[in-house]
C-alpha cells in the first residue's frame, strides 16, 4: 500500500531511538542491585538450560532402600522420601519454573495487550465491558484466581500456564490501555486514519511500537509473580503433576520432614526465593529507567 | 459523609452482581458431567439422575442462575457436594480463624512497615535504608508459604517456643493466640515488605515537597516537620495501596493456613478443590468476593476520612 511509506519514521528517529536506549542502558547499569539481578537471572537460565550435564544423578531415579537421607558426599542436599538426589531436583526443578514462567508471561502479555489495546482504541460498549471485566479480574487475588481456574481445568502443565496467564492478563490490559487512550489523540495516529489507513496498520505500526517498551518491562516484573504463583498452586498440589521435579511440590513433600531433614523443602525454598529475587532486582531496576521519580 | 457511604454501598450492587455471574459462569464450563465428578466414573444412571435432579442441574441454565442468585440474596449458598450439608455452615465456622489470621496480619505490617518506610525514605542512601530494602525486597519474593516454613522450622522445630500445628479454639483464647503468633508473622511479614516500600516512596515525594522544605526553614523540629506535615498526606496513598494488599493478603492466607494446618476459608478452599466440591467451592468464590467488596468500601470510606478533598 502506498500510504504506508508515506508516514514511516524520519530518518533522525533512528537515532534518537539508538541514544534513548543507550541511556536505557546507562540508568540500569548505574544500579548496582539491578545489575546483581541480571547476573543472576542470566546464570539461572544457565542452569535450566544445563540441567542435565550440571545435576549430578537423574532427577526421578528412585531408591527406596536409601530414601530420607541427610546430605552425603555422592548427594549434596540428601535424598528425598523416594531416594531421588534432591540437588539434581533442584537444579531440574528450575526448567519447569523458567518455563512456566515465563510462557504464562508471554501468553498473558498477549492477551491482556490485545484487551487493553482493543478497549481504548475501538472505545463505545465494547471498551466499558472489557474494562469492567478487567477490574473485577483484578481485584481478585491471583493465587485464588489460579486455583479456581486450575479447579476448573484440571492439572496439568498447560492447564498451570493458562491459569496464570488468566491472572497475568488483566494486569497487562490495564497497562496497555492507559498509553494507548492518550495515543489514540496524537496527531500521527490522526494523520494516519486521514490517510485512510486501516486500523490494524494503525494498531501494528503506530500504537504497539509506542507502548512496547513499557510492556516489556512489566513483563519481566510479572516474571517473578508468575514463577511464585507456579510455586504456590505445585505447593497446594495444583501444579504439573508428580514425578516431575517442580519446587512447590517438593516443598510440599519435604514438609513433612522438616524437623529431622529441613533442607528436603528448605532447599527448595531457597532457590525458589532466590530466582523470584533475582527476577524482582531486574524488574525494579528497569522500573527506575521507565519512571526516574520512583528513584527518589 | 453517610451520603458518600451510601453512594458507595449502592455503587458496590453492580459490581457483585458480575463478580457472581462469573462465578456462576465458571463453575458451568467445568468439563464433564460435576456429577459424575462427584460420584465417579462407576456410578449408576439413578444415582447421576438423582444427584443431577438435587443439584438442579436439570433445569435449564437460566433457570439454574436464577435459582442461585436468589440463594445468594437469601444467605442460602447451596449444600456440600461431599458433606451434603449446607456450605454456609462450613464456612461460618472457619471464617472466623481467617479473619482473626487476616486481622493480626494487617496489624503486624502496620505497626513494622509504616515506621520502617519513614525511617527508611529519613536516613536514604544510608545502610539502614540499604538493609531494610534489600530485606523488604525479599519478602516480597518469598512466597508465605516459604516465610511459614523457615519460621516453623527455627521457633517450632529447633527452639520450640511456639507450636507448629494447632487446632485450639476460640474458647482455649490463651492457646488460640500463642498458636496464632507464628501464622501472623508468616503472613504479615510478607505485607510489612509491602508496606514498607510503598511508604518510603510516598515519604521520599513528600519530603521533597516546597511545604515541608518550608517547615524546616520556620526552624520547626524534625519531629515535627515528619509527624505534622510529612506524615499526614503521605497518608492517603498508603491508606489506598493497604485496600490492595489486604486483597493480597488474602491469597497469602491460604498458603499459611496450608502450611500450619490452621482451619480457615483458604483451607476449606483447598479441600474443595482437591474434593471436586463445586457448590462449597462456589459458595467459598461469593464469600471472598463479598470480603473484597466490602474491604474495598470501607478503604474508601478510610480514605476519604484522611483526606476530605476526595469527598468532592
Amino acid at each position: 500500500m502506498a500510504a504506508d511509506s508515506t508516514v514511516s519514521a524520519a530518518p533522525g528517529a533512528q537515532i534518537a531511538l539508538v541514544s534513548q536506549r543507550r541511556r536505557a542502558w546507562r540508568t540500569f547499569s548505574r544500579n548496582r542491585s539491578a545489575l546483581v539481578g541480571l547476573v543472576m537471572v542470566v546464570l539461572i537460565i544457565l542452569v535450566a538450560l544445563l540441567a542435565p550435564v550440571l545435576a549430578p544423578h537423574d532427577p526421578l531415579t528412585q531408591s527406596t532402600i536409601n530414601r530420607l537421607q541427610g546430605p552425603s558426599d555422592g548427594h549434596l542436599l540428601g535424598r528425598d522420601g523416594f531416594g531421588r538426589d534432591v540437588f539434581s531436583r533442584i537444579l531440574y526443578g528450575t526448567r519447569i519454573a523458567l518455563q512456566v514462567g515465563v510462557l504464562s508471561v508471554l501468553l498473558g502479555g498477549l492477551m491482556g495487550t490485545a484487551i487493553g489495546v482493543a478497549a481504548a482504541y475501538f472505545g463505545g460498549k465494547l471498551e466499558a465491558l472489557l474494562m469492567r471485566l478487567v477490574d473485577i479480574l483484578l481485584s481478585f487475588p491471583d493465587l485464588i484466581t489460579g486455583l479456581l481456574v486450575m479447579a476448573v481445568l484440571g492439572s496439568g502443565m498447560l492447564k498451570l500456564i493458562i491459569a496464570i496467564a488468566l491472572t497475568i492478563t488483566p494486569r497487562f490490559a490495564r497497562v496497555a490501555y492507559g498509553p494507548t487512550l492518550g495515543l489514540k489523540e496524537k496527531e500521527f495516529v490522526e494523520a494516519a486514519r486521514a490517510l485512510g489507513q486501516r486500523h490494524r496498520v494503525i494498531l501494528s505500526r503506530h500504537i504497539l511500537p509506542n507502548i512496547g517498551g513499557e510492556l516489556v518491562v512489566l513483563g519481566s516484573l510479572w516474571t517473578a509473580s508468575a514463577i511464585r504463583l507456579e510455586a504456590s498452586l505445585s505447593f497446594i498440589g495444583l501444579g504439573v503433576p508428580p514425578p516431575t521435579a517442580t519446587w512447590g511440590q517438593m516443598i510440599r513433600e519435604g514438609t513433612v520432614y522438616l524437623s529431622s531433614l529441613p533442607l528436603l523443602s528448605l532447599a527448595p525454598g531457597a532457590a525458589l526465593l532466590i530466582t523470584v529475587f533475582a527476577f524482582n532486582l531486574v524488574g525494579d531496576g528497569l522500573r527506575d529507567v521507565l519512571d526516574p521519580r520512583s528513584r527518589g | 459523609m453517610l451520603r458518600f457511604i451510601i453512594k458507595r454501598l449502592l455503587l458496590a450492587i453492580p459490581t457483585l452482581f458480575a463478580v457472581l455471574t462469573i462465578i456462576f459462569l465458571l463453575m458451568r464450563v467445568v468439563p464433564g458431567d460435576p456429577a459424575y465428578a462427584v460420584l465417579g466414573d462407576y456410578a449408576t444412571e439413578e444415582a447421576v439422575t438423582a444427584l443431577r435432579k438435587q443439584m438442579g442441574l436439570d433445569k435449564p441454565i437460566w433457570e439454574q442462575y436464577v435459582d442461585y442468585l436468589s440463594g445468594v440474596v437469601r444467605g442460602d449458598l447451596g449444600d456440600s457436594l461431599v458433606t451434603r450439608k449446607p456450605a454456609w455452615e462450613q464456612i461460618r465456622t472457619v471464617l472466623p480463624y481467617s479473619l482473626q489470621l487476616t486481622g493480626a496480619a494487617v496489624l503486624i505490617a502496620l505497626l513494622l512497615g509504616i515506621p520502617g518506610g519513614v525511617i527508611t525514605a529519613v536516613r536514604q542512601n544510608t545502610w539502614v535504608d540499604y538493609l531494610v530494602r534489600v530485606l523488604s525486597l525479599a519478602g516480597l519474593s518469598a512466597p508465605a508459604f516459604y516465610i511459614g516454613l523457615l519460621l516453623m522450622y527455627l521457633l517450632s522445630a529447633k527452639a520450640g517456643w511456639f507450636p507448629a500445628i494447632s487446632t485450639a479454639g476460640f474458647d482455649q483464647i490463651g492457646k488460640n493466640l500463642h498458636a496464632l503468633v507464628l501464622p501472623a508473622f508468616t503472613l504479615g511479614l510478607a505485607e510489612t515488605a509491602y508496606v514498607t516500600r510503598m511508604t518510603r516512596s510516598v515519604m521520599l515525594n513528600v519530603l521533597s515537597e516546597d511545604y515541608v522544605r518550608t517547615a524546616r526553614a520556620k526552624g520547626l523540629a524534625n519531629r515535627t516537620v515528619l509527624m505534622r506535615h510529612a506524615l499526614r498526606p503521605g497518608m492517603v496513598p498508603i491508606v489506598a495501596l493497604i485496600g490492595i494488599f489486604t486483597i493480597g493478603l488474602i491469597g497469602g492466607s491460604v498458603l499459611t493456613e496450608e502450611v500450619f494446618a490452621r482451619p480457615g476459608l483458604g483451607k476449606l478452599m483447598i479441600g474443595a478443590t482437591t474434593r471436586r466440591d463445586y457448590t462449597l467451592l462456589q459458595a467459598i468464590m461469593v464469600v471472598y468476593a463479598l470480603i473484597i467488596v466490602i474491604v474495598n468500601i470501607i478503604v474508601d470510606i478510610i480514605y476519604t476520612w484522611v483526606d476530605p478533598r476526595v469527598r468532592h
